[in-house]
């Protein structure tokens, strides 16, 4: 799959693209900023910003517009609009707002936080959560969601919904929810894009070795990573759990939060390491440089990636580990939410630390596992290839 | 007293412990549930009269409180099959709307302990531990991985089963703790582990404790907790009970839509849901079911059914139903073929390792055409009689069974039970025990006490009378009693034995003055029981609850019996509603209301403003230093408040204080020795009473 999609024999289409992008520092605008570069194979691309974006986005791009110098979007063939959670994707929702068609991309398979930003007040998401529930619900429930997005009971796309836009998702499971919630949205789904995609050389037994050494990982011992950030919603009580059961299986491994994390989750988890006997066998990070993210994918023998599943939510951690060829220990959900292969271990969406020991030890027990990559993987990484992404963009936004 | 083959004495504590197979009942002490599990404790106590079974509860990590043997008797009474007193007691205090929770605070009254004593010495003087359940709490699970250090072979667990580990997507509400944990790291360290399934252990060596190596043992939970039935007659009208909560995992909704599909078919039946709702189902499942609790139609849903109740529907039944995606045992359709009813269940349910496949037709559960189908075979009375004759209750497993397996296991198969001679020396310790704590209220009858239940227990066999008092009393003391203190003794004994025989009707001992009402004022006391009798245990009952309400039973029971068409019983009534104000009071955290309250109950009793002033500065303080008085009352400061309260009433008669009026009476004879005047024990009919109280 290579070369540039065939979308008009007479000119490359002229496709308007508004989502943050670098410096903003948070995954979007990384995502996006791969995205456009991808694209732009296959169309010329304006981009809106406020801010200019690196030199390797400007490269890729026809046009950078300056978000107040907008006057009118009907002149470009397609346009997409980006969602996530989070407030800075605001901007985009306005545009769209005026523009009402288009594709909006959407990052997220909730939007608590975006509409909280948005309407200013928990007046306005009780008023839309009564038309879901056919009930006003109460405060408490609605921070309960706000602690937990997994009780959400509905995806909260109102701020969006009625934009006239075809809806990109990641995952097929995300599609479904989507469409259960609003039945009057035209959704489709694309498999999400590897943002960190080791090169294969990267893969073999000598470079895990090598990265071992940096990262302080004996190659005597265990070690099991998490990684992304670490918040109660990743549910590191259960993690401790089912490295205590590993432990009383003769199974002494070393379990690594990788990634940055709140503070006080940090303290809650060491108490709780203590409790459990655990404190020399649980490790956190921090916030670390890509270099070191991916130096830690290769360092662990066994990754482990959980969520309570909602809404199709898929997790960029588990694409990730994935990616690096790492023997994965997931949900059922979050693994088919990427088609994930098959050295992702599967496990029970609604699991118990044992599960996940079980999940764990399964892997450790099958190996030594020598180079990682091989034909599963290639496959894989070309599926979720940002190439891929683009085209199936674009698929959607004119078909 | 010296044990044989040792030297030295042993002090009585140490005497009760040697040998003994310590039961913790910490966790069912602190809620009483008659099923499920925790009838392993009801199956104990059934042998706990020939056995040296001694319940405790672990106060902390090092200490454990030792309960009175007492504790097993009560435990009898309240599983016993015919409680529908405890019902009907219970429906009026919904009715009533009063916020008591009188089986808790039972329960924390029966647990009174008798002595606490280090746990590392407790261990090392018993022959064994047993924890029947989960224990997930702390100092519980601390003075378990203790216990692991300092008497490894001694403790022995009970394996349930680990469903919420091993099925999780069954209880997803279940979330998991460091004391759950910390629970299977427990059992993986221990060395003696009963399971109560084949299924079970498999599920432990293979999943939880990988490669456990320790000593196992499987005991089958008994059919019986229904009681037992055999019949061949099958019933012209076809019906089917659907035992156990109403949740996914049972297949509830699949066996509703069947069972809808049938009768809408035409087909002639009726079913029968008996269990709770479980939060699981979403409103709208829920709401299924609802609707069949008032309905009409085939299909009904009958929630919170008594043991008698269940017992009719599912001897009623053609055949039960229990279909489950896991279990550790599953107990329902063993009660079934208990009661002589065949039953379709999941073919991979543990249980039938124990109960074989005689009256059983077996499907997978998931198979909603296998259940119609098997449904349709209990329709046609040939096939139901033929299931039904292949049922033999008396090879199926029973509690007692169960338990004497635990036990003698736990003891290491050395232990063979006790004759009643035997468990009457061994009851010796308890005695000592008792009399050694130098409570004087308790001193004068705790020894009659103690050989009154041993009495009550070994009287089947033995006779009571006069002679086996004397031979106990000797056999206690190496010497020959004095022959009127035997006599007294046989007396007080035979006033134990019938306040035990209350005890068995009421469930529990009487020691809650508004349960005591409504006995009081039923007419099974009033047909059953001599006027001296009731009063003899009233004040016996009273004794234990509060100077207000001891006042009010020594002062006003005479009377009140005697009369009781007279209207001194409904204004006796006020009091104690009164009483029962007090305790709300208590409850709401107010403590001028409270003292209010106290003080008109004063008036009204003893026609003065009470005198307590001290008394009552200390309960402020007690009072005080609690958030709510709802956990006061349900603290061990409430419970020592308790005989704190009656010693004030004590301390009131031996001043001679004239209550309302009323000489003291029969309900708690007062009697004189110069100025040691203190109340005695009371004796029925006119006999004398113990020659220590005078």
């Amino acid at each position: 799959m290579s070369g540039p999609i065939d979308l008009s024999p007479k000119r490359k289409p002229r496709v308007v693209f508004l989502s943050p992008l670098p410096p903003s520092e948070f995954g979007v605008p990384i995502y996006s900023a791969r995205t456009v570069e991808a694209l732009s194979r296959h169309a010329s691309i304006d981009i809106i910003a406020s801010k200019l974006p690196p030199i390797q986005t400007m490269r890729a791009v026809h046009k950078v517009i300056p978000d107040k110098e907008v006057r009118s979007l009907d002149e470009y063939d397609a346009k997409f609009f980006v969602y996530g959670n989070h407030v800075q994707h605001i901007v985009c929702a306005r545009f769209a707002s005026v523009t009402r068609q288009g594709v909006g991309i959407f990052h997220d398979a909730q939007q608590l936080d975006f509409a909280h930003a948005l309407y200013r007040n928990d007046g306005a998401l009780l008023d839309v959560a009564q038309k879901h529930l056919r009930r006003r619900p109460t405060f408490e429930e609605l921070h309960t969601w706000f602690a937990d997005r997994s009780l959400l009971p509905f995806p909260m796309l109102e701020p969006v919904s009625d934009f006239g836009h075809k809806c990109v998702v990641h995952s097929a499971e995300q599609a479904r929810a989507f469409l259960a919630h609003y039945p009057h949205l035209e959704v489709e789904a694309a498999p999400v894009a590897i943002q960190h995609q080791p090169h294969s050389s990267g893969l073999t037994r000598e470079a895990q070795l090598r990265a071992k050494i940096r990262c302080g990982t004996h190659e005597d011992q265990i070690h099991v990573g998490s990684f992304g950030f670490l918040g109660a919603e990743k549910l590191p009580s259960l993690y401790l759990f089912a490295v205590r059961h590993l432990h009383d299986w003769a199974l002494p491994v070393h379990f690594w939060f990788v990634g940055s994390a709140n503070e006080a989750q940090v303290s809650e988890v060491k108490s709780l390491a203590s409790d459990l006997g655990l404190e020399d066998h649980v490790h956190f990070t921090g916030a670390i440089s890509e270099t070191a993210y991916m130096d830690y994918l290769r360092a662990m023998d066994v990754g482990v990636q959980l969520r309570r599943p909602y809404f199709g939510q898929l997790s960029g951690a588990l694409l990730d580990c994935a990616a690096a060829g790492l023997p994965t220990v997931s949900t059922h959900a979050l693994a088919s939410a990427i088609g994930a292969p098959s050295y992702v271990q599967r496990i029970k969406n609604d699991f118990s630390s044992l599960e996940v020991a079980e999940g764990v030890a399964s892997l450790i027990e099958s190996g030594p596992h020598g180079d990682r990559g091989g034909l599963e993987w290639s496959d894989f990484c070309e599926v979720h290839s940002f190439d891929n992404y683009a085209r199936r963009l674009l698929e959607v936004a004119f078909q | 007293m010296t044990k044989k083959g040792q030297g030295a004495p042993l002090a009585p504590v140490e005497q009760l412990l040697s040998g003994c197979l310590l039961v913790d009942v910490t966790r069912f002490s602190s809620a009483l549930i008659r099923t499920g599990v925790e009838r392993v404790i009801g199956a104990l106590a059934q042998v706990a009269e020939s056995y040296p079974l001694v319940p405790f509860v672990t106060r902390s990590r090092d200490e454990i409180d030792i309960l009175s043997p007492d504790y097993f008797a009560l435990v009898r009474a309240f599983f016993a099959k015919d409680s529908t007193g405890f019902d009907s007691h219970r429906s009026r205090y919904h009715e009533n709307r009063t916020p008591f929770d009188v089986p808790k605070l039972r329960l924390k009254l029966l647990a009174q302990p008798i002595a606490t004593v280090n746990a590392k010495k407790a261990a090392a003087l018993s022959r064994a531990i047993l924890a029947w359940n989960y224990t997930f709490e702390s100092p519980n699970i601390d003075f378990y991985f203790d216990r692991l250090e300092d008497a490894l072979e001694r403790v022995h667990f009970l394996g349930i089963d680990f469903l919420v580990w091993t099925d999780h997507e069954s209880f997803p509400r279940w979330h998991e703790s460091v004391g759950m944990t910390r629970y299977l790291m427990l059992l993986r360290r221990a060395h003696n582990i009963c399971f109560i399934s084949k299924h079970v252990e498999d599920t432990f060596q293979r999943r939880i404790a990988r490669g456990w190596s320790g000593r196992s043992s499987i005991a089958y939970p008994g059919c019986d907790a229904l009681g037992q039935l055999s019949t061949s007659t099958v019933r012209a009208d076809c019906s089917f009970a659907v035992v156990g909560t109403i949740e996914p995992r049972k297949m509830s909704l699949m066996i509703l839509d069947v069972a809808e599909r049938m009768a809408k078919a035409g087909r002639q039946f009726s079913l029968l849901f008996l269990g709770g709702l479980s939060g699981l189902l979403t409103p709208d499942e829920a709401a299924r079911f609802k609707a069949l609790e008032s309905g009409i139609g085939p299909v009904r849903w009958l929630p919170h059914q008594s043991d008698e109740q269940l017992r009719r529907h599912i001897s009623e039944a053609r055949a039960l139903i229990y279909l489950s995606t896991g279990e550790g045992y599953g107990a329902p359709p063993t009660e079934a073929l208990s009661l002589g009813v065949p039953c379709i269940v999941s073919e991979n349910l543990p249980c039938l390792e124990a109960i074989g496949s005689g009256g059983i037709v077996k499907i997978q559960c998931t198979d909603p055409t296998a259940l119609e189908a098997a449904m349709s075979q209990f329709m046609d009375m040939e096939f139901a009689a033929k299931k039904r004759a292949e049922i033999d209750p008396s090879k199926l497993p029973t509690w007692r069974g169960f338990a004497t397996q635990l036990v003698e296991w736990a003891l290491n198969g050395s232990q063979r039970a006790f004759s009643h001679r035997q468990m009457l020396e061994y009851r010796q310790a308890y005695v000592e025990l008792a009399t050694g704590r130098g409570n004087l209220e308790y001193e004068d009858d705790s020894l009659a006490a103690w050989y009154g239940r041993a009495l009550q227990e070994i009287r089947q066999e033995m006779g009571a009378g006069q002679g086996f008092a004397a031979n106990s009393l000797r056999t206690l003391r190496g010497e020959s009693p004095d022959p009127a203190e035997a006599s007294s003794l046989t007396a007080a004994a035979a006033h134990h034995v019938m306040l035990a025989r209350m005890e068995r009707h009421a469930t529990g001992p009487m020691n809650d003055p508004v349960e005591w009402l409504y006995w009081l004022s039923s007419e099974y006391l009033g047909r059953a029981l001599t006027k001296a009798e009731l009063s003899t245990w009233m004040g016996n009952a009273m004794r234990l609850s509060s100077p207000i309400s001891a006042i009010a039973s020594f002062a006003g029971c005479d009377e009140a019996l005697a009369k009781r068409s007279d209207p001194l019983l409904p204004l006796w009534l006020d009091f104690v509603r009164e009483w029962a104000r007090y305790e709300i009071v208590l409850k709401a955290d107010d403590l001028p209301v409270q003292e209010s309250v106290l003080r008109d109950s004063f008036r009204q009793l003893l026609g003065r403003e009470p005198d307590h002033e001290a008394w009552f500065a200390h309960l402020q303080h007690q009072v005080s230093t609690r958030d709510t008085m709802t956990s006061f009352l349900l603290s061990d400061e409430h419970l020592n408040m308790v005989s704190q309260l009656w010693a004030y009433g004590w301390a009131l008669s031996r001043l001679g204080v004239s209550i309302a009026g009323l000489d003291p009476g029969v309900g708690g004879k007062a009697s004189s020795s110069g100025t040691e005047r203190r109340w005695a024990p009371v004796v029925m009919n006119g006999a004398a009473p113990s020659p220590q109280a005078t």
